[in-house]
C-alpha cells in the first residue's frame, strides 16, 4: 500500500532533502539524516516567498515538512 | 508591493513529489515567477505554487504528463499556512481522544489515549479493536487525531 518514495533523505536539523549518496548535509553541515518524511517545500526565491519566510529558511532548495526519526 | 498569492496544481494522485520536481525544472529553464512549490501532507492530489500571478504557474505546469489542471481561485496564505508549518501532533492529542494509528506494527488500528508524555514525544494508546485491554505506547507522529473527548464537567482549565 506504501507509495514508491523518491530518492532523498533528509536533513534532522535543517530539513534539507539530499540524494540518499550524500554524506553531509550541503545547508548545516549535519551528518543525521531521516529518510521518514512528509510533505515537501520546494523554495524557489526565498527572498519573495511567504512560506521560506514562515518556515525561517534563507536558501533555496527543497525541504521536508513533516520529519520522523 | 503585491504579495504573492496561492495557487493550487491538481495532479494524479501519487505523483505530486514527482510533479512538483519537473514544475520545480520548469519554472527555473525559463524563469518564471514561482517562488515555492509545496507537497503538503494531508492535501492529496494538489501541488501547491506560491506565485504573482497565474499565467506563471500555469506556463510551469501545462502539458505536463500527470498535471490535470489548475484549481479555480487562489489562496491566501493564512489558508496555507496550517500545512505548512503544521503544529506538532504531541501538542494537539488529548488524552480519551479516539486516534488511528497511521505507522508501525500497529498501523490502521483504531484507540483511546490514555497517557501522554511531552518530553519523549511518545503516547499510551489502548487498542479498542482488541478483545482484551491492549496499552501500546507509540510516537505521537504515528497518529491521526478521529474525534476529540469533550471537556469534563463543562469547566476546564
Amino acid at each position: 500500500m506504501r507509495r514508491r518514495r523518491p530518492p532523498f533523505k533528509a536533513c534532522i536539523k535543517c530539513k534539507l532533502l539530499v540524494p540518499f549518496n550524500v554524506e553531509e548535509c550541503p545547508n548545516c553541515g549535519s551528518r543525521e539524516f531521516s529518510e521518514e518524511w512528509e510533505g515537501m517545500v520546494i523554495i524557489l526565491d526565498a527572498e519573495r516567498s511567504q512560506v521560506a519566510k514562515r518556515l525561517g529558511i534563507g536558501k533555496p532548495g527543497r525541504y521536508a515538512i513533516k520529519l520522523r526519526r | 508591493m503585491r504579495r504573492a498569492r496561492f495557487y493550487g496544481i491538481r495532479v494524479t494522485l501519487g505523483q505530486e513529489v514527482t510533479m512538483a520536481l519537473l514544475i520545480e525544472e520548469r519554472v527555473k529553464a525559463n524563469k518564471l515567477p514561482v517562488y515555492s512549490l509545496a507537497v503538503l501532507p494531508g492535501l492529496r492530489g494538489v501541488i501547491v505554487a506560491e506565485a504573482d500571478v497565474s499565467y506563471a504557474v500555469q506556463r510551469a505546469a501545462t502539458g505536463l504528463k500527470h498535471v490535470r489542471g489548475l484549481m479555480r481561485g487562489s489562496m491566501e496564505f493564512s489558508e496555507v499556512e496550517k500545512f505548512v508549518a503544521p503544529k506538532p501532533m504531541i501538542e494537539m492529542v488529548r488524552i480519551n481522544d479516539l486516534v488511528e494509528i497511521t505507522g508501525g506494527p500497529f498501523v490502521g488500528m483504531k484507540g483511546r489515549v490514555v497517557e501522554i508524555d511531552k518530553s519523549k514525544g511518545e503516547v499510551k494508546v489502548e487498542i479498542t479493536e482488541a478483545a482484551y485491554p491492549l496499552p501500546i505506547t507509540i510516537s505521537a507522529e504515528y497518529l491521526r487525531i478521529l474525534s476529540r473527548q469533550k471537556e469534563e464537567g463543562g469547566g476546564g482549565r
